[in-house]
């Protein structure tokens, strides 16, 4: 083996041990060399290339995959039961809102960010209560600092609007009285979020993507959905 | 027997971690990172049935994010120009911060995916030149081409580093 197939063979393949690649460098001086930077380069390299994993991630894919194929089979009973839906859906469509609520929530949070971000300084507890209690709500436990507190309508309905730290982060919870049967996790250029059943209503947690991709929202939405009981007015 | 849900969750476990990371220097970004393990998660599941021999799960999986990736963020992929250095400097929050570290991280990103991906696959996973052509469904000499190219660029790189560190000392 010569210098040059030697280095060849440093640069395609520095993990590969041959017999005739370590008697070339234990003769050659300058190879040996070039064999221990490129082991330091790749030591290096090794180091650049670790990300950090967000945490949580295998629970979030297994979540969206069980959410995007909830196994449905189209029964006749089915088919009957999509029949009446329709045509109870064609009667109440004057009525009906027009956005999702994973929308209506986005589009909230649009209009009212510069509101969100205007606001500064801790609410007391007294003023969350009130918030709440407006939307059928009461504490249960700490919501932690809460930097933010409004009775908003959404939709035509009233809602309990958060903005709470966590840690070094900053979360948007909504208290909204309308039911839904399962988690919805929703995104959009600015916000994303999770929103889950809370009793006779629903829990939403947001969080700038700014934040990052790493949010543990199904952890964030147990805290906040024990913290927070429907009221029993 | 294991059931479909069982063989998925105990895939997504095993290799999502590794499959991140890999998605992570294809596209260059965090969020866009994780949206790609969640489509090849999801079409793995679509094909679940497909995959008889559990052993070659990860590169059956390697392969769909790199399709994955291929079809939504190919125009998108990091160019050398694109490359706000002043964003990378502001990562290593979470990172080595050394200045050597630093400066293979811009240099990896800068590099073109045809040469940085068969990198990726060598350094982060141990994969071999066979098992990179084979994936890759290039040649053994091509592979050993772009690993050698991109192992020669970032030599340069840091030894750039270096005299750059000399001369401010």
């Amino acid at each position: 083996m010569n210098c040059l197939e030697f280095r060849r063979l440093k640069l395609t393949e520095p993990y590969c041990v041959s017999k005739e690649a370590a008697l070339h460098a234990s003769n050659c001086p300058g190879c040996s060399r070039f064999q221990q930077e490129t082991n330091e380069l790749d030591d290096s390299l090794r180091t650049a290339l670790t990300v950090e994993v967000p945490e949580g991630l295998a629970a979030k894919v297994i979540l969206n995959q069980s959410l995007k194929h909830n196994p449905r089979r189209p029964t006749r009973r089915y088919w009957l039961s999509l029949a009446a839906s329709f045509l109870i859906a064609i009667t109440l469509i004057p009525f009906l809102p027009t956005q999702t609520l994973d929308a209506e929530i986005i589009t909230h949070l649009d209009h009212e960010a510069h509101q969100v971000h205007g606001k500064s300084g801790d609410i007391d507890n007294g003023e969350v209560a009130n918030v709440l209690l407006a939307a059928g709500g009461e504490i249960n436990d700490s919501l932690g600092t809460v930097t933010y507190a409004s009775k908003c309508m959404m939709d035509d309905q009233l809602i309990a609007h958060f903005v709470v730290k966590n840690g070094n982060e900053t979360y948007t919870l909504m208290l909204i009285p309308e039911e839904i049967d399962n988690i919805i996790p929703f995104q959009s250029e600015r916000w994303h979020g999770l929103i889950v059943p809370h009793a006779a209503g629903s829990l939403a947690v947001i969080a700038s993507r700014q934040t990052g991709s790493s949010v543990d929202f199904l952890q964030l939405a147990e805290r906040y959905s024990t913290a927070i009981k429907r009221s029993s007015i | 027997m294991a059931t479909k849900e069982n063989r998925y969750e105990n895939l997504v476990t095993a290799y999502s971690p590794w499959l991140y990371r890999y998605a992570y220097w294809l596209s260059g970004e965090k969020a866009a990172a994780e949206d790609l393990v969640q489509e090849t998660f999801l079409r793995a599941w679509r094909f679940l049935d497909s995959l008889k021999d559990e052993g070659s799960a990860k590169s059956w999986l390697t392969t769909i994010l790199r399709r994955e990736n291929a079809r939504k963020y190919e125009r998108k992929q990091f160019q050398y120009s694109d490359v706000d250095t002043d964003s990378i400097a502001m990562e290593p929050t979470e990172f080595d911060a050394r200045p050597e570290v630093s400066a293979l991280r811009i240099a990896l990103k800068g590099l073109p995916g045809k040469y940085r991906e068969p990198l990726v696959l060598q350094v982060l996973e141990g994969y071999s030149l066979d098992e990179i052509a084979h994936m890759f469904e290039l040649p053994r000499n091509t592979v050993a081409t772009r690993l050698h190219r991109a192992r020669q660029k970032l030599r340069s790189v840091l030894q750039e580093d270096k005299i750059k560190h000399q001369e401010f000392r």
